[in-house]
């Protein structure tokens, strides 16, 4: 409706520009106005209404959260699916109705399962998805110290046990120095 | 500074060995495969109008005493359409089909029933697809096996064949107990 009336009045103002002799500032004028038309367009396809703008949000961090089971690299809001929608309207229903972003989450975990958070619940079968990267990382790291560790005792009982080899290869390196020198 | 050679020099191997483990592993998966959070619960409470008859409420009490599928289907389904066939085969072989007419236009769907022929003993009406999502509906066709006592025992996503019949869906089927004490008004076609 609203872009129908913008419609209307960016033909009207165009028809008036014909008569009269355009002058920049009309024009700009002009572009404003269907800038202005157009963002309102944009704004009547969203159909979700809320009074505060906290709520808002809390609906669009929740479906961000969701994934969507039909296409699945996208979320619930990335994603025009139709049960993405559908997902979407039982998700602001559920706002509408009272229910916390927790309720909702675990409504939609009911019916499809883990699979549908992006957060999946720490439970025994998720244990390896949340744990076993800090494991891991853990493991390679404390690897990593106990080599550098060893290497560091070795080296210091070899320079303390084998000086003479090593006080033979710095007088090489001396020596070769000072023939390229 | 001499690096302790065997490990390390394995290292990369051992990595491309493990990726290609798990990369194979992979080729093997439905990428679209998920595992159903509804299968071993019971049918989600409902209570929808039959398609043929809008005066007419059905609850979980009419469908249950005997096992039954569950077809998620709709006319702006194509996979539907191809699936037709079978699911009259299978009604005319004795199954007990319940139809799940998923956001559809009522008119719509009992013309293409009319026009297709119908396999359900029974049709449920879900425009909003608010059972469809109580299921964990995703799209259509999906087709559930509910047991006598009305807990789902599999679910099966997309075109049911003769062959996914046979050897998916017919041996849990057949297992299932034909009839429990409670009563039905929904009788399985003989």
């Amino acid at each position: 409706m609203i872009k129908y009336l913008a419609d209307i009045f960016t033909v009207k103002i165009a028809s008036l520009m014909s008569v009269f002799n355009t002058t920049v500032w009309v024009r700009c004028l002009l572009l404003l106005w269907v800038m202005v038309g157009s963002i309102l367009a944009q704004a009547s396809i969203n159909t979700f209404e809320f009074e505060t703008p906290a709520q808002r949000q809390q609906f669009l961090d929740t479906i961000a959260e969701l994934r969507c089971p039909k296409c699945q690299n996208q979320s619930i809001s990335d994603s025009d699916a139709m049960i993405a929608q559908d997902i979407k309207k039982k998700v602001y229903d559920m706002f509408q109705a009272g229910h916390s972003q927790a309720d909702i989450l675990e409504f939609m975990i009911e019916r499809y399962g883990d699979f549908v958070t992006y957060r999946p619940p720490v439970r025994r079968n998720t244990w390896i998805l949340w744990f076993g990267p800090p494991v891991l990382v853990l493991s390679i790291l404390g690897l990593l110290f106990f080599r550098v560790v060893r290497k560091n005792r070795r080296t210091t009982l070899s320079s303390s046990t084998n000086m003479s080899v090593n006080e033979q290869d710095f007088e090489n390196l001396l020596k070769r120095y000072e023939d390229q020198s | 500074m001499k690096w302790q050679p065997k490990l390390l020099m394995a290292l990369p191997l051992i990595v491309f060995l493990m990726m290609s483990f798990f990369l194979f592993k992979g080729l093997g998966q439905d990428p679209q495969y998920m595992p159903s959070a509804k299968v071993g619960k019971p049918m989600p409470t409902f209570t929808k109008t039959s398609l043929h008859d809008s005066a007419r409420t059905l609850t979980n009490q009419d469908l249950h005493g005997h096992p039954y599928l569950l077809n998620v289907w709709a006319t702006w389904c194509p996979s539907c359409l191809v699936e037709h066939p079978a699911l009259l085969q299978l009604a005319q072989s004795g199954v007990r089909l319940i139809g799940l007419n998923y956001k559809d236009n009522r008119q719509a769907a009992r013309q293409y029933l009319k026009l297709k022929g119908d396999p359900f003993v029974e049709t449920l009406f879900d425009p909003e697809g608010m059972l469809g999502l109580d299921l964990g509906v995703y799209g259509a066709p999906e087709t559930f096996i509910v047991d006598a006592q009305g807990h789902i025992q599999h679910r099966f996503v997309g075109v049911i064949t003769q062959e996914v019949w046979e050897t998916e869906l017919k041996p849990i089927y057949d297992i299932l107990p034909r009839s429990s004490p409670g009563n039905t008004s929904i009788e399985p076609p003989s």
